[in-house]
């Protein structure tokens, strides 16, 4: 009986951590992820293309602007020119601008992102696409991995460190110029 | 190891290998479907092209075979295993469309909707009379209007039969 009981204790017990496994296997970060914006990132640490690590944290007070791209990725390739510019025109006003690479080896970003386009900004490597995946709302495709419903989106995070812009929820059409995320940014800059 | 600490490990692990299976058994979810003759005849001699449809579902298109931007990933059909005496020369594809992403500088060319492939098809006189099954490769990378997808492989059979030439069945 005592047996029976202990293993009923520790089911209960170990449902939330159960919940655990399944957010880290299918990228999930919050119960309701229907509601990304307004939530909290994920938090991230991630290497760049000179083997610096860069955490999210550390942007903190910043707009942080996040492409996540492949280098073989065709809209990321359109978008980089105009995520360069709005680098540029944003840098002074406490925005910055971050790629996430998802599985991609560090050579090859180099060669076919960074040496193409200068960015002069970060190039972050997700080596195993975990960071990709966690922002990934597992309402949106969710029959695909989840590092991979979030290639080629773009995402705003707010000094607080609240996602404000998720391309994947509000364009239903690839904004190459960024003209939806720079209009949210405005908003934003605007109420301060 | 005391026995609470052995049953929290043994439970511990009993729900960590619940979820694993779980992403294992996750399908290969592909954009495209193959749809092809069930089996094609040829006799010993013969050389044909066998047509193979690539339908890509709605809203999808795959990247050309030949891309002008060295970044982005061919659409390839390649050879994974051919029955002695029977050879497989590269498939012949269609002419792809351009297309243009909003605001992009440049459009690069794409399939769209149906790929009529042609795969030529060459059987020896030394073939062995009867069936045998070609195994090919579709390499693709897919896009919607929004996004893009990585890369995948779908492998696909060509079922070939091998007839004995006779005057009857060479009038068909």
């Amino acid at each position: 009986m005592n047996a029976i009981l202990l293993i009923v204790v520790q089911f209960l017990y170990y449902l939330p951590l159960n919940d655990g496994v399944s957010a880290l296997l299918h990228g999930s970060y919050d119960e309701d992820e229907t509601k990304t914006i307004g939530k909290i990132a994920p938090e991230f640490s991630l290497e760049d293309l000179q083997g610096s690590t860069l955490d999210l944290s550390d942007l903190r007070g910043n707009y942080v602007v996040i492409h996540i791209a492949t280098t073989w990725c065709p809209f990321c390739n359109a978008e980089a020119p105009y995520l360069e510019e709005l680098s540029q025109q944003y840098t002074d006003k406490n925005v910055r601008v971050l790629i996430i690479d998802v599985k991609e080896p560090r050579d090859l970003v180099q060669s076919k992102l960074q040496d193409r386009f200068n960015f002069s900004f970060p190039v972050l490597l997700d080596l195993d696409g975990s960071v990709a995946a966690r922002y990934a709302p597992s309402d949106v495709l969710p029959d695909l991995a989840r590092d991979e419903v979030m290639l080629a989106s773009n995402l705003l995070i707010d000094p607080e460190g609240k996602i404000q812009f998720l391309s994947l929820l509000d364009s239903k059409n690839f904004d190459a110029k960024l003209i939806n995320l720079k209009k949210r940014l405005d908003e934003l800059l605007g109420k301060e | 190891m005391n026995y609470l600490a052995r049953n929290n490990l043994i439970i511990f692990l009993f729900f960590l290998g619940a979820h694993f299976p779980l992403k294992a058994q996750l399908p290969d979810h592909h954009f495209v479907e193959i749809n092809q003759s069930p089996e094609w005849e040829i006799y010993p001699g013969q050389r044909k092209n066998l047509e193979v449809n690539i339908k890509m579902l709605e809203g999808y298109h795959i990247q050309a075979n030949q891309v002008q931007d060295p970044n982005l990933i061919p659409t390839s059909v390649t050879t994974i295993e051919v029955p002695f005496n029977i050879v497989v020369y590269n498939p012949i594809f269609p002419q792809p469309e351009p297309f243009k992403l909003r605001d992009a500088q440049d459009s690069m060319m794409v399939f769209q909707q149906t790929l009529r492939i042609y795969i030529p098809v060459e059987v020896k006189n030394e073939a062995k009379i009867g069936q045998h099954k070609i195994t090919m490769n579709l390499h693709y990378q897919a896009c919607d209007a929004v996004k893009c997808y990585f890369p995948r492989d779908l492998p696909f059979m060509i079922n070939v039969v091998v007839n004995e030439r006779t005057p009857d069945r060479e009038n068909r």
